[in-house]
């Protein structure tokens, strides 16, 4: 199991690679002048040529190689600052390097990153956990409910009410919430106030959930072990929840998993609309800004969560169940 | 001129070729009993002419007609609503006789009666909602098409090469769809459209290199599968070229896979256009899409009294039917073709 595990992490280092490699094909391609522009619309060009000298977008993109042009003089010799420096002082491995150590910069009013990320955690959180236990608890009982009764009436319309709350925009959800408690019943002080985002969140996801899991239940409920578990005489109760739901975990978990990196995005809207000062907000901001630096930290944590949240599930996949092995 | 009439052969070749395509996938011997069984769904079949009518008037409002005056082109859409519908002065509720938001002293003066009859009201300048809900059709039909022509042939031919050499070209491949898999699609799609711009054909690119990996994944199951098969053994052995084997009888047998794909793309494409719009990075705020109409459904549910159809008319007249009927569609499909696929996203 050792070397399942030390295969799996090695397996992750290739894929790490290629995301550092898009979001550098992303975000440094651009011309440098363009990118301190976003940065100083009306500064002229030696403070631009300033900004991107103080940026370290002037260097070489992938390696520091002699014939490169932009490390030329005028009179043909390579520039010192180039010269005494080894091949890979170049932005892609700087970028790679400053990733890996998790260095994330400064956003545009020379903030660190970090800071900002550990201020608007807290909110984020405040948000996202509640209506994520909320969403699994609602999605896990209505779906063993609906697989339980299958083929039946209640099933037939929970499961087209699930398509339909699929079908319905996130914006539309957050306009008709806040349009029917704000305007209509005045019940919630809108803005800074959790309840009514939380119930977004919830409405908004567990319509995909409910599907998702019938499907795992209806899978589960087939199996050979059910009929024996109902003919040794066992409660209905018990083996819906003892064993049905017990061998549904793994798939349920890896669809958990898989949906944490899209927090950060399903709250984007979330946060703006409500004013809530959380990462969602701080994305939003950036986008609106343009600042870059912050985006890319964003795609950068993103994925580098989504890699490590996949590689907690294969993981403990082996743990859970020993006879899945990695090919 | 020119440029008008070639844009309209352009979109008549599309519409001829999707048409063709989705026929001839859906007459392919090996789905005619799935397509059986789903005509007797009238679930099914509802959605299906639903999905029919929704991008059948996204194509209308590609034809463009050249203009006269002011306007350089036009389509039959504009058209229509130019000479039949009443335009009024501003604001109406459906069915209403006064425009919204006039003074008591001021209800009976003609200028703030309503011409016409409006189903669903009218926006700020006065053209009925319908308008507005139909030119988003035109929008979300190049969203999923364009997405679709740049997803389809990456993730097919991506698929097949894959799952048919093995080897170190399917390490590759897997690599690559690993990793763009790995970088949440909606965060790409943003940080994408930042770095590019805002117009439509980004949108279609951004989301088409992030879901052409779905497809991928798919096809390379199926190749992998098809390519024990007897008759590709026996294709091989005749001594076919490789290209041959793959486009002749590789490539039809995995073609009910796009359109499984297809319905499940769109709905997402529509879907996410809103969430980006309103972000305020999707398409720009002069198109006319269902995603623009929510946006500015935003402070127009604030006044008082609230204008609520234009909400209403996006939300559930734009985009829930199409988006609906595309899952719904969708669903069946898979259920008909494959029924191991059932609840996988």
């Amino acid at each position: 199991m050792s070397i399942y595990i030390l295969r799996r992490l090695l397996y992750t280092i290739p894929i790490w690679f290629g995301v550092m490699m898009i979001t550098f094909l992303l975000f440094n391609m651009r011309d440098p002048i363009s990118i301190a522009k976003v940065h100083m619309p009306q500064a002229p060009l030696p403070t631009l040529q300033g900004w991107v000298r103080a940026n370290h977008f002037h260097i070489p993109l992938f390696l520091n190689l002699p014939s490169d042009a932009e490390t030329e003089q005028a009179d043909g010799r390579v520039h010192p600052e180039f010269a005494e420096k080894s091949i890979f002082y170049s932005q892609f491995f700087l970028g790679m390097r400053d990733m890996i150590t998790f260095q994330l910069g400064h956003d545009k009013n020379m903030k660190p990153i970090s800071e900002s990320l550990a201020e608007r955690i807290g909110p984020s959180l405040s948000i996202m956990l509640p209506s994520f236990v909320l969403s699994i608890l609602i999605s896990v009982v209505v779906s063993m409910f609906v697989a339980y009764y299958r083929e039946s009436a209640a099933d037939v319309s929970i499961v087209f009410i699930t398509v339909m709350m699929m079908s319905i925009a996130l914006p539309v959800y957050i306009l008709a919430a806040n349009f029917v408690f704000g305007k209509i019943l005045k019940l919630v002080p809108i803005y800074n106030h959790i309840f009514l985002p939380v119930l977004i969140a919830v409405f908004s996801s567990v319509g995909g959930n409910i599907r998702f899991y019938r499907t795992v239940f209806l899978e589960q409920m087939e199996q050979d072990y059910v009929r024996t578990a109902r003919a040794k005489g066992i409660s209905e109760a018990d083996v819906l929840f003892k064993h049905v739901l017990r061998n549904s975990l793994i798939p349920i978990l890896t669809s958990v998993v898989m949906a944490l990196p899209f927090l950060i995005t399903g709250s984007l809207l979330l946060e703006q609309f409500f004013g809530i000062p959380g990462m969602g907000d701080m994305m939003y901001t950036a986008v609106v800004s343009q600042d870059f630096q912050v985006i890319k930290v964003m795609v950068y944590l993103g994925s580098f969560l989504y890699m490590l949240g996949s590689l907690l599930t294969d993981i403990s996949y082996t743990i859970a169940d020993p006879r899945v092995v990695f090919k | 001129m020119i440029l008008i009439l070639l844009g309209d052969l352009f979109w008549l070749a599309v519409f001829t070729l999707s048409v063709y395509t989705v026929f001839r996938i859906l007459k392919h011997s090996s789905l005619s009993d799935a397509v059986d069984s789903m005509k007797k769904k009238r679930r099914v079949r509802i959605a299906f002419y639903v999905i029919c009518i929704y991008f059948l008037i996204g194509f209308v409002d590609q034809l463009k007609i050249p203009g006269t005056g002011t306007t350089t082109e036009f389509s039959p859409i504009d058209f229509f609503f130019q000479t039949y519908i009443e335009k009024e002065r501003t604001y109406s509720a459906p069915w209403a006789k006064r425009v919204t938001g006039i003074s008591e002293e001021n209800l009976h003066e003609e200028i703030n009666l309503v011409k016409g009859l409006h189903l669903l009201g009218t926006d700020v300048n006065g053209y009925d909602v319908f308008y507005t809900i139909f030119k988003g059709a035109g929008t979300a039909l190049i969203l999923s098409f364009g997405t679709s022509i740049i997803a389809f042939p990456l993730g097919v031919a991506l698929g097949i090469l894959a799952g048919f050499f093995g080897g170190w070209v399917d390490d590759l491949i897997q690599w690559l769809y690993t990793t763009v898999a790995s970088i949440p699609w909606l965060l790409f799609v943003i940080a994408f459209l930042m770095v590019f711009g805002r117009e439509l054909y980004w949108i279609c690119l951004a989301f088409g290199l992030t879901s052409w990996v779905g497809i991928a994944r798919l096809v390379r199951g199926e190749t992998l599968k098809i390519k024990q098969l007897d008759y590709i053994l026996a294709a091989k052995a005749t001594g076919i070229p490789v290209l041959r084997i793959l486009y002749k009888h590789l490539l039809p047998n995995v073609t009910y896979l796009i359109i499984i794909n297809f319905t499940l793309f769109s709905s997402n494409v529509i879907l996410a256009e809103s969430v980006l719009t309103f972000i305020g990075i999707g398409v720009q705020p002069g198109t006319a899409s269902w995603g623009v109409m929510l946006v500015e459904a935003q402070q127009e549910l604030t006044r008082s009294p609230a204008i609520w159809w234009i909400f209403a008319g996006g939300s559930f007249v734009g985009i829930l039917p199409l988006v609906l009927s595309l899952n719904l569609f969708g669903d069946a499909l898979r259920d008909a073709l494959d029924p191991r696929l059932r609840g996988q996203n």
